[in-house]
């Protein structure tokens, strides 16, 4: 007897999951569907940074809009934690993941396990070198570093020499960057890179590193850094050493830097709009569970901000 | 050679000759304004070390200092912009860091834990909750009396070298020449003896691991102040740091032996590769493996007797 | 081929006659130092001892039967779980070993390389150890005064060495042991607890050892010693008491002090039931 109990429990258990299944799978394919109350995975990659807190706001803030619940998972900046939060999310049911992936290759294995679970990936700021993402969304790197050297450019008058600051070796950010600078900075015969050295996207590094350079090279007249901690490191060294007229451009508008190029300290900063970044995560992720056809790349807008412009940073 | 290993003289040798090459090498290394720079960029390394001399002569290891200093100069550059005076707030920030020392001390010597183990954990607990208090976001536009002393010179030399300075001379004194310092090399050199000859260890264990905590609070401070602001991610990979520059100066990781003195030049050899590094503007993909040659390259001179 | 017999080949391992191997000092004993009953330890099940001044007691038994363990209990080392102690005239329970010596408890353990000398550290800092309050002023040591202090102990203990800056580690066994009897002795203990003193040295060091320990015994301070070595135990002590399993089973003393009866309490059998 205790036998029938047992099976009748267990396949009641098993058609309830066959059939939320189902229903799981039809509401994804209808176009009409509302999309309220379904869960949205979020997997961050670490909230230790304002860039990536932003981006989580901006997916709790477009989510409440449509009535998604989202599961927000953090996995400070550690591949392995992701990687489990990610399963976690596929043995949750989530209806799309967002991925913000700590590291491009190894969590390719994250994707292709949502792949065959069925479950759409959208990765945000960074992508996945393998398997199927229904749609990256970032900024365009190389275009960030093509307008720091246009703005350089513009600010020099064609002529002076310039150091670059170099974020972390090998990241895709600090070679996307660095490429879109060095082709556009060459365009201008007149400006020379003089110094070209890493501080690791850390802003006590840049600061010493911009001291140390300043020595080799005190009548440097420019600095191009891949992000704004360093910027902000490098503008602390400049102004400790009683620098003036050092035009200094960094890339993604956290506020502290926005503030810096208002106050006129620094020249100019490339901002990205994390938030905006979240918000089209959350846009994409309901245009796949009405069923629409969405780009396999989507550009997030990049914000040219110079003294006066009203722009807010993150 | 018996003489360099007497005098424990290999740190000292490879300094000079960093510091000659470099020299040789680029103009603008031996001029005022370089060797300030020098001293400035390594004294939140220096004071990090001293407290991890401490730590490593009684043979244990402190891996939560980066933690300590994120997680103190946090709070301290928090009470800052919450318009609480300066003085008031650095002082709760020490105090924070001796806190932070005083649970690793007490789980080492009362929890009888390995010393690895319980700041590894720790380490994580200080930069978690670091996070949680900044929400991941800097804390800046802190009040100039603050960053003037991270910035500000006495006759030339930049205050925080002062302070690096003076809690060099204090840590020295104090190991070479006190009652305290030597029951911790003792504590350090056998344990059972130490306890045998009636030294309260345990009490001495986490006085040691409590000031490795204030130390890394004054570091953070120093930090905050020259850059202005406090962030999360602050001191990351800093315990690095401070554990090669104590074992460039010479100091066992057995326990027992080392020096403060050579601590500061294990210091100060990372802070000149650093600068040495920049001003040549050697490729930045080569920077680290230059680094870890010279490193292997001092401790291979300060290499001891086969026993 | 000649044989050499016993006393031969130590007068050729010491390169002199070595007149009497174990040189006894008339006791004289005064009042009592030290007297345990009934402790009961981790390790002790139940142990007790008298201690008077200006004697030499011993502690024997099988490896195993409970005397290294009886005395941690005496120096504060183990915990006492039941029984007492009273150290002259006052009752004592010591939390560590910190206690015992500030009361005047020296004890000088079994292994000396890895609990009695911090083998890479020299003469100076290891004999200097114990006493280091003493030469201190406002928590600075005065360098020059342990300087002093090192020498004296160093003459007084007839220690070869070349240095008192030399590493412990580089010195013999015997001159090994000094040092650590140097660094208790300095604290002018009322009672010395010497497990094994004279355990991996050479004859011409178990001498000096031996007048030593008559020495302080003339100087009228207690000591127990423990030794595995019952010859070294009989010629030696003045009292020897004798455990077996954990706990003391007697204790033999002028005509009773016996090979025989030593063996008979040390395998646990009673003297008088036997005879």
């Amino acid at each position: 007897m205790m036998k029938m109990w047992k099976l009748a429990a267990m396949s009641t258990v098993a058609i309830g999951m066959l059939a939320t299944s189902f229903t799981t799978a039809y509401a994804g394919t209808a176009k009409t569907a509302s999309v309220s109350g379904k869960t949205i995975g979020f997997a961050d990659s670490t909230l230790t940074n304002p860039y990536f807190v932003a981006l989580q706001k901006g997916v709790d803030s477009e989510a409440k809009k449509y009535g998604l619940k989202v599961i927000n998972d953090n996995a400070n900046n550690d591949d392995s934690t992701q990687l489990n939060q990610v399963e976690d999310l596929i043995q949750q049911h989530v209806s799309v993941i967002l991925l913000n992936p700590v590291d491009s290759q190894s969590l390719s294995s994250a994707v292709k396990a949502a792949n065959s679970a069925g479950i759409p990936v959208i990765t945000l700021d960074r992508s996945v070198n393998s398997g199927k993402v229904a749609t990256f969304i970032a900024s365009d790197s190389v275009l960030a570093g093509k307008m720091a050297a246009q703005e350089l450019i513009k600010a020099l008058h064609g002529k002076g020499t310039v150091v670059e600051l170099q974020g972390i070796l090998g990241e895709s950010a600090e070679i996307d960057r660095e490429q879109g600078f060095d082709k556009e900075i060459a365009t201008a015969p007149g400006i020379k890179v003089v110094a070209k050295q890493s501080a690791n996207f850390d802003r006590a590094t840049a600061m010493n590193v911009m001291q140390n350079i300043l020595q080799a090279h005190p009548t440097i007249n420019g600095v191009f850094a891949q992000n704004d901690e360093m910027a902000l490191g490098a503008l602390e060294a400049i102004q400790q050493a009683g620098k003036k007229n050092i035009k200094v451009v960094g890339i993604d508008g956290e506020q502290e830097a926005i503030n810096d190029v208002n106050k006129g300290t620094m020249y100019a900063d490339i901002a990205q709009q994390p938030t905006e970044e979240g918000v089209l995560g959350i846009d994409y992720a309901v245009k796949l569970l009405k069923g629409q056809k969405i780009p396999s790349k989507v550009n997030s807008p990049l914000h040219l901000v110079t003294k006066g412009s009203k722009f807010k940073g993150f | 050679m018996d003489w360099v290993r007497k005098y424990r003289l290999g740190p000292l040798i490879g300094f000079v000759i960093l510091f000659i090459v470099l020299s040789i090498l680029s103009s603008q290394f031996l001029t005022f304004d370089n060797l300030r720079n020098v001293a400035l960029q390594t004294t939140v390394n220096a004071l990090l070390s001293v407290g991890m001399t401490f730590v490593i002569l009684t043979s244990g290891i402190d891996l939560s200092v980066g933690s300590t200093l994120a997680l103190s100069s946090a709070i301290a550059a928090q009470l800052m912009v919450s318009h609480v005076n300066v003085a008031l707030a650095c002082i709760v920030g020490v105090v924070i860091g001796g806190l932070a020392g005083a649970l690793n001390g007490l789980l080492v010597s009362y929890g009888n834990l390995a010393p690895f183990i319980v700041t590894l954990g720790t380490q994580q607990l200080f930069r978690g909750l670091t996070e949680v208090y900044t929400q991941g976001m800097p804390i800046y536009n802190l009040p100039t009396s603050f960053t003037d002393f991270g910035t500000g010179t006495v006759l030339g030399i930049p205050i925080p070298v002062i302070l690096a300075a003076i809690m060099f001379i204090a840590g020295w004194i104090v190991l070479r020449k006190t009652v305290i310092g030597r029951k911790i090399y003792a504590l350090g050199g056998n344990l059972k003896v130490a306890h045998l000859a009636g030294i309260k260890v345990k009490r001495y264990l986490v006085w040691v691991y409590v000031a490795c905590g204030v130390l890394a609070a004054l570091g953070g401070l120093v930090l905050t102040a020259r850059l202005g602001s406090a962030e999360s991610t602050a001191g990351t990979g800093y315990e690095l740091n401070a554990i090669t520059a104590v074992v460039l100066g010479g100091t066992s990781l057995l326990g027992g032996e080392g020096s403060v003195i050579g601590t500061l030049i294990g210091a100060l050899i990372l802070g000149v590769i650093d600068d040495g590094l920049n001003l040549l503007n050697v490729n930045s993909f080569w920077q680290d493996a230059v680094t870890g040659l010279i490193i292997l390259i001092a401790i291979l001179l300060d290499r001891k007797k086969s026993r | 081929m000649k044989t050499a017999d016993e006393k031969e080949l130590i007068a050729m391992m010491v390169g002199r006659t070595v007149e009497n191997r174990y040189p006894r000092v008339a006791a004289n004993p005064g009042e009592t130092i030290l007297k345990a009953v009934n402790v009961r330890t981790d390790r002790v099940k139940d142990a007790s001892i008298e201690l008077r001044a200006g004697e030499i007691v011993g502690l024997g038994g099988l490896m195993g039967a409970g005397r290294t363990e009886f005395a941690r209990a005496l120096a504060g080392v183990d915990r006492v779980l039941s029984g007492e102690i009273e150290f002259r005239g006052e009752r004592v329970s010591f939390k560590n070993p910190g206690d015992a010596i500030r009361k005047g408890i020296a004890f000088v353990t079994e292994d000396r390389k890895s609990q009695g000398v911090i083998l890479q550290f020299s003469v100076r800092e290891n004999m200097a150890l114990p006493t280091l309050s003493q030469r201190q002023r406002m928590g600075f040591i005065n360098m020059k005064r342990e300087r002093t202090f090192t020498a004296d102990m160093i003459e007084k203990l007839h220690v070869r060495l070349s240095s008192m800056e030399q590493a412990v580690e580089s010195l013999s066994g015997g001159n090994q042991q000094k040092i650590v009897i140097a660094k208790w002795l300095a604290r002018d203990p009322a009672l010395l607890i010497l497990d094994e003193p004279t355990r991996g040295i050479d004859v011409g060091a178990k001498r000096e050892i031996y007048d030593l320990m008559n020495e302080m015994k003339s100087e009228g301070r207690a000591i127990l010693m423990i030794s595995s070595d019952l010859p070294e135990l009989l010629g030696i002590c003045d009292r020897i008491y004798v455990m077996h399993e954990g706990k003391t089973m007697g204790e033999l003393e002028g005509e009773s002090m016996n090979e025989s009866n030593f063996i008979k309490l040390a395998t646990g059998r009673d003297l008088a039931w036997i005879g």
